[in-house]
């Protein structure tokens, strides 16, 4: 239930932010910080799973390309579980590492995707202007989203 | 295991990259113009909150905008005033120039008046610096206002024709003869005429002494009241008014001495 909750929640706020947000601004990935809460919460296979479901539906209503999200944010999930058992995910520095290093696994995901469909439909270059004010936007809003969802979720049972 | 589920999802990922693309956006689009209602209330949020926003931010330039175009609006009247009056000046000077005299010194201001009420007298805001010399005619488009009497590196005070020091010679300005005005404050001159030259109530005097003080055929003054004369007078007075309201002035002309 507090999963719908949340689902929608983020949807609801990515929407409002994109609506919000000045064109010239790619407005945070939120979807991308809904996996970053889910990901301790649940069994690591799940986890995957859960971030390329997540991922497919952020490629459907998006009109893009399927997989690309899906495997950017499977990418994400994984890096986030294998950082998670290197790192101190209850400690704030640690956390931000993860999230940092999760979200440019991500950006690794999607590349790859890039590359792998040839550069010739999308390439690197058109996604360098959405980097940076997504990475800022996400980032900085990734204290106050996990807070939020330390809060709302349940607790986290498989947390790295 | 985990790594097994990562690489699948991956390849899986890749795969339907690969077959949709060609696709692509085509079933993409489908979902996401089923999906759009889902998204279309915080997308309506967001750009609501974006238009207040802007709304707010553009009310702010607007009155920053209404606050500079005020004034501008000022500097632009006070601009139009000042040119304006600087019109009227040049307009009264080239009026001068072609009726009264082609001499002019300066246009001086008037900083001052003589506030005695004995003497009609002004203090022009320039002097010998600029070069206004004692005797030096002073005039306005209405008509004569007087002489320069003394002066000082910036300053000049000029004697009025109703000063009561103040004679200068005038004729009536459609008959023959010629006369004395004396000035007679606050407002007025005695002119005196030999009994041969006939004036009435509104006749027009104007400059006419014969190696005068002034150029000839200024305006001076304007007949009022002619005061009959005794028996075997050779002289009669009549009272008249100036024609230039010293009270309204708030610059002169200063011609070239004779």
């Amino acid at each position: 239930m507090r999963w719908g909750l949340l689902f929608i929640l983020t949807a609801l706020l990515a929407s409002i932010l994109a609506g919000l947000l000045p064109e010239a601004w790619a407005p945070p990935d939120l979807w991308f910080l809904f996996v970053v809460a889910a990901v301790p919460r649940l069994a690591p296979a799940w986890s995957l799973v859960l971030a390329f479901i997540i991922g497919l539906f952020s490629d459907l209503t998006s009109a893009g390309y399927l997989g690309l999200h899906a495997v950017g944010l499977t990418f994400a999930a994984y890096a986030q579980l294998v950082l998670a058992s290197m790192l101190h995910w209850d400690e704030w520095l640690g956390r931000g590492a993860v999230v940092v290093g999760a979200y440019l696994a991500k950006w690794a995901g999607h590349l790859l995707v890039v590359y792998w469909l040839g550069l010739f439909l999308v390439g690197p270059l058109n996604f360098s202007g959405v980097f940076l004010s997504e990475a800022v936007l996400t980032l900085a809003l990734a204290p106050l989203y996990l807070a939020f969802a330390d809060r709302f979720l349940p607790g986290e049972d498989h947390a790295g | 295991m985990v790594r097994a589920v990562w690489l699948g999802l991956t390849l899986l990922g890749m795969v339907l990259s690969v077959l949709t693309a060609r696709t692509a956006p085509t079933v993409a689009a489908e979902l996401s113009a089923r999906s759009a209602p889902l998204f279309y209330v915080g997308d309506r949020i967001g750009k609501n909150l974006k238009a207040a926003a802007y709304a707010l931010v553009d009310r702010r330039r607007w009155r920053q905008e209404a606050l500079a175009l005020e004034r501008q609006v000022a500097e632009l009247k006070q601009e139009n005033l000042r040119l304006s009056l600087e019109n009227q000046r040049l307009r009264r000077t080239l009026k001068v120039r072609e009726s009264q005299a082609p001499g002019v010194v300066a246009i001086a201001p008037i900083i001052a008046e003589d506030p005695s009420g004995l003497f009609r007298r002004l203090t022009l805001g320039l002097g010998e610096a600029d070069g206004l010399r004692v005797g030096m005619p002073v005039t306005s488009p209405g008509g004569l206002v007087g002489v320069i009497i003394e002066t000082t590196p910036k300053r000049a005070v000029v004697r009025t024709v109703v000063d009561p020091e103040s004679a200068i010679g005038v004729r009536p300005a459609d008959v023959p003869g010629r006369g004395i005005a004396r000035g007679r404050p606050p407002a007025s001159l005695r002119v005196r005429f030999p009994v041969e030259v006939e004036v009435k109530p509104g006749d027009l005097l104007i400059t006419g002494a014969i190696g005068g003080l002034f150029p000839e055929g200024i305006p001076v003054a304007r007949v009022t009241r002619v005061i009959p004369p005794g028996p075997g007078a050779l002289t009669y007075d009549v009272e008249a008014r100036p024609v230039v309201r010293f009270s309204m002035l708030e610059e002169v002309i200063v011609l070239r001495r004779l």
